[in-house]
């Protein structure tokens, strides 16, 4: 019996084992060592061809210790933006491989691109930065349906309208654009209607065949302006009419923001307006887009549908600029 | 062959409650309190805060020992209190200290159900001592009684409130004598549908094997929250298992060879996302005692603690070194926070912990870094060395404590911590004095690089000696002293006892010291007066003094 108790006894003390981590919490390193530099920032090249999908495009450093870091790419030209964030004490073509596109729009073009590494421990910040060259943008999305993208004037067979007031601006506009240089301005200032005008554009959406509608992105760059300077409820309306005369509409509410951004909704959170065809939606059979620029009136005077006036947006100019109207599949457009 | 008889039989002494003589059916028994203070911050260049503070309390408990049979108990201890300075009635409260039921089935299986004291191993159930003592003078232990009894500090019991029973299978037979039983269930919490804290349960027990060649136990300690009393979010479980080995050595005399084992399991159960978090440690601590007479003894043992060994029963501190004493919060002109120290641990409303939870408790390392949580704190290994000895007739025990020690796993670092731990007491009586002196040192450190290094030592100093004016009629002098120098880097836990952040502590030759002045007065066996002087002087950023003058009244019913 008191062999039993003996033998017992060693065999549970060494019968665990032991997998144990290198250290209990987090590294001391991290908390109170001092942060330097290991290696310099430094791109994987000085030009990017975004033309090669399948070379990786990234950039390297490493320091002394993990926190948070951001690396932010700016065109030159475009004022596009790429930012890439992470907590380690490197980066590599893990963590910063690079397609070509952008957070939002606007998209990069051929230009240099400034690359700044942000490293914050604390009160205390280490910058790096290098310059890129992109020598070739990115190809187009696989499965991209592009609408408009007013490059080359207004599209095809597309009608305008815009009402008697003062100002108005429903024009092709040329710098600023989120993609390319040119864009189409929307807005003005009418006192006595929701609706300031409108662009219908053609459609053929038919590469879109056999897509289901829960796969299909409608997408559009759209440009407000800063506020005081414009209506805070101003909206867009867009209008997708089928061949079947089925009409889907989806409203960006409100419109709110000075710089240009992607607004992208799947087609299947477009609502059918008016009466039914087949009461089934089919993008590749939209035919007609219709965009409409609208805001609530100032007045004074009777109001167009009837409500009532919105004072606060006297002498408030509405604008709604658009640009790159397109199709995608799967997920929305990469800019 | 053998016959076995199997025998149901009771366990303890006090049965001879049960004998067959008469018994008084309700007996009544208590004891009175009045407890007063005069504390004054000797501060001259102060002249915004308040200086003086006077506060006491009476008290009367009065307990209710009614035995409906011979084999029940029903004890109930009631309480009405009075603050100083209630007049009327306005500041007298009244409340229930106790309520337990107790008896014996059958001659045999022994119950209680209600408040309940429990404790099994170190590292399995046990509430450690108190951080800020090491063989305190007679004229501290007065005050200390008055925590003890007010948290339900007795002998490293916990008070719960559920149900135990013991009860003991005899073998008769040569080899395996008895086996003795023990279960408990206690309400740890419980449940709270406004912010869906579930019941908690902690439930356990032991089954010790004697026999001729030693003992053999099994404890379990558990701590589970139960499902659908709330709608439930996150749910806790706590399970420690051990196994203890003591067996006298054959081969040498008077060595007996002395283990435990066992294995923990934490347990975060995401009931919304489905997921569990579990953490898994193990124990063990293994040594030889040398006892030669009952007034000498050594032992040697080795330990070794897990990282990740959780028992939350165990592993607990008794004071809440954040808790914030009411008196004198604040001061000097600068309005700084006055930093607690050893009179507001003996004498000031700073918050004991009478329960423990599934968290881990914030320590100071200035009065315990080697063994914060007592002999289950994690992430330990090393070996200890304890001896004992009474010398000159009885007159003089002398004991003495070593452990060195170090992590096993760093913390935030490669590097590990090595501790040091000495104790020593000393207990002399002659003729008509008597001292008590005690001594315990601590030594952290750690290598690395800058931010990793670790230096911090401290030291606490007892001294008491007492001279017997008449036989009821003594004079006490008591000193406590504690110092503290270095540094130390302490973990922050989050919600899951996983470390997020390390916690720079430092200390700057910090010291203070509690002398006290008494005398007390034994009106008779169950009636005594102590009354004392203290001085308090802390240094630490800032130096400030606290004079006290104490009045302790006891009568037991």
């Amino acid at each position: 019996m008191k062999h039993i108790l003996y033998l017992s006894a060693l065999l549970f003390i060494f019968s665990c084992d032991n997998d144990y981590p290198e250290f209990m919490g987090n590294s001391l390193n991290d908390q109170y060592g001092e942060l330097t530099i290991v290696d310099s920032l430094v791109s994987s090249s000085s030009s990017f061809d975004f033309s090669q999908p399948n070379i990786p495009r990234y950039f390297e450093a490493s320091w002394t210790k993990n926190l948070e870091w951001t690396l932010t790419i700016t065109g030159s030209q475009s004022g596009a933006s790429k930012s890439f964030t992470g907590f380690d004490s490197k980066i590599d073509i893990n963590t910063t491989s690079w397609l070509g596109s952008a957070d939002d729009f606007p998209s990069f073009y051929y230009e240099d691109c400034s690359v700044q590494l942000l490293l914050v421990d604390g009160e205390i910040e280490l910058v790096q930065n290098t310059i890129v060259t992109i020598d070739e943008i990115k190809l187009a999305q696989e499965g991209l349906v592009v609408v408009a993208d007013f490059e080359q004037g207004y599209p095809t067979n597309s009608i305008e309208y815009f009402q008697p007031g003062d100002p108005m601006k429903f024009e092709i506009t040329t710098g600023g654009a989120a993609q390319g240089e040119k864009f189409y301005s929307m807005g003005g200032y009418v006192t006595w209607d929701y609706y300031l005008g409108s662009l219908k554009i053609a459609a053929d959406v038919s590469a879109l065949e056999s897509v289901p509608s829960s796969l299909v992105y409608f997408n559009m760059a759209i440009i407000g302006g800063e506020q005081g300077q414009v209506p805070a409820d101003q909206f867009i309306k867009i209008v997708c009419r089928e061949s079947d005369n089925e009409t889907y509409v989806y409203e960006f509410k409100p419109i709110n923001w000075s710089d240009w951004r992607l607004l992208s909704v799947p087609y299947d959170e477009f609502t059918l307006e008016g009466s039914p065809g087949n009461n089934q939606k089919d993008p590749s059979n939209i035919t007609m887009i219709e965009v409409l620029c609208l805001s609530c009136p100032a007045g004074p005077g009777p109001i167009v549908g009837g409500g009532a006036p919105c004072e606060d947006n006297t002498n408030l100019i509405v604008k709604t600029n658009i640009d790159y109207i397109t199709f995608t599949t799967n997920e929305p457009y990469q800019p | 062959m053998k016959n076995y008889y199997l025998t149901i039989f009771s366990v303890f002494l006090t049965t001879v409650i049960f004998a067959q003589e008469r018994v008084k059916k309700i007996e009544f028994y208590g004891g009175a309190r009045t407890n007063i203070l005069f504390q004054d911050l000797a501060d001259d260049s102060d002249t915004l805060n308040i200086q003086k503070a006077n506060y006491g309390h009476s008290l009367i408990d009065l307990g209710i020992l009614i035995r409906p049979s011979n084999d029940t108990e029903i004890i109930t201890e009631l309480r009405m209190r009075n603050e100083l300075g209630g007049f009327y009635g306005s500041a007298v409260t009244f409340g229930l200290r106790r309520l337990t039921l107790k008896g014996v089935i059958n001659n045999a299986i022994r119950y209680k159900i209600g408040d309940i004291d429990l404790k099994l191993t170190p590292y399995t159930l046990y509430n450690n001592d108190y951080q800020d003592r090491v063989n305190e003078a007679n004229v501290f232990r007065t005050a200390r009684e008055v925590v003890d009894y007010e948290n339900f500090f007795g002998d490293n019991t916990w008070r719960r409130q559920g149900m135990e029973t013991e009860f003991a299978l005899d073998l008769t037979n040569d080899n395996f004598k008895s086996i003795d039983f023990r279960l408990f269930s206690t309400r740890s919490n419980p449940s709270n549908k406004a912010i869906n804290l579930p019941e908690r349960f902690y439930s356990g027990g032991s089954i010790l094997l004697n026999t001729s060649y030693g003992t053999l136990g099994f404890n379990s300690a558990n701590l589970h929250d139960l499902k659908n009393t709330v709608n439930d979010n996150q749910l806790y479980y706590n399970y420690v298992n051990s196994v203890s080995v003591s067996v006298p050595l054959t081969f040498v005399k008077d060595v007996t060879f002395d283990l435990e084992s066992g294995l923990s399991s934490e347990i975060f159960e995401d009931v919304i996302l489905e997921s569990t978090q579990e953490n898994n440690g193990y124990f063990w601590n293994a040594g030889f005692k040398y006892t030669r007479s009952e007034s000498q003894l050594v032992s040697l043992s080795s330990m070794y603690t897990g990282p990740y060994f959780r028992s939350h029963g165990a592993q607990n501190i008794r004071l809440d070194y954040q808790s914030q004493s009411g008196i004198f919060p604040v001061i000097t002109n600068d309005q700084l926070s006055r930093e607690m120290g050893l009179l507001d641990y003996l004498y000031n409303d700073v918050a004991y912990r009478k329960t423990f939870d599934n968290k881990i408790d914030v320590s100071n390392p200035s009065f315990s870094s080697a063994l914060p949580y007592g002999l289950a704190t994690p992430n330990r290994t090393g070996l200890a060395i304890s001896a004992k000895e009474t010398i000159w007739e009885d007159r003089i025990n002398l004991s003495t404590d070593v452990y060195s020690l170090k992590e096993i796993l760093g913390s935030g670092t490669q590097e590990l911590k090595s501790f040091l731990k000495v104790s020593a007491m000393l207990d002399a009586n002659y003729n008509k004095w008597q001292l008590k002196s005690g001594l315990s040192f601590e030594q952290t450190n750690r290598d690395g690089l800058s931010y990793e290094q670790i230096d911090l030592t401290s030291f606490l100093v007892d001294f008491g000696i007492d001279f017997k004016l008449t036989d009821n009629i003594s004079l006490m002098y008591g000193g406590k002293l504690h110092m503290s120098d270095g540094n130390d880097l302490t973990p922050l836990y989050d919600n899951q006892n996983q470390i997020i952040y390390f916690n720079n502590y430092e200390v700057d030759n910090q010291s203070q010291t509690l002398n006290a002045l008494g005398i007390n007065v034994n009106f008779s066996e169950k009636s005594k007066l102590t009354i004392s002087y203290n001085s308090f002087v802390q240094y630490h950023q800032t130096k400030y003094t606290v004079n006290q003058f104490h009045v302790l009244y006891r009568l037991n019913l």
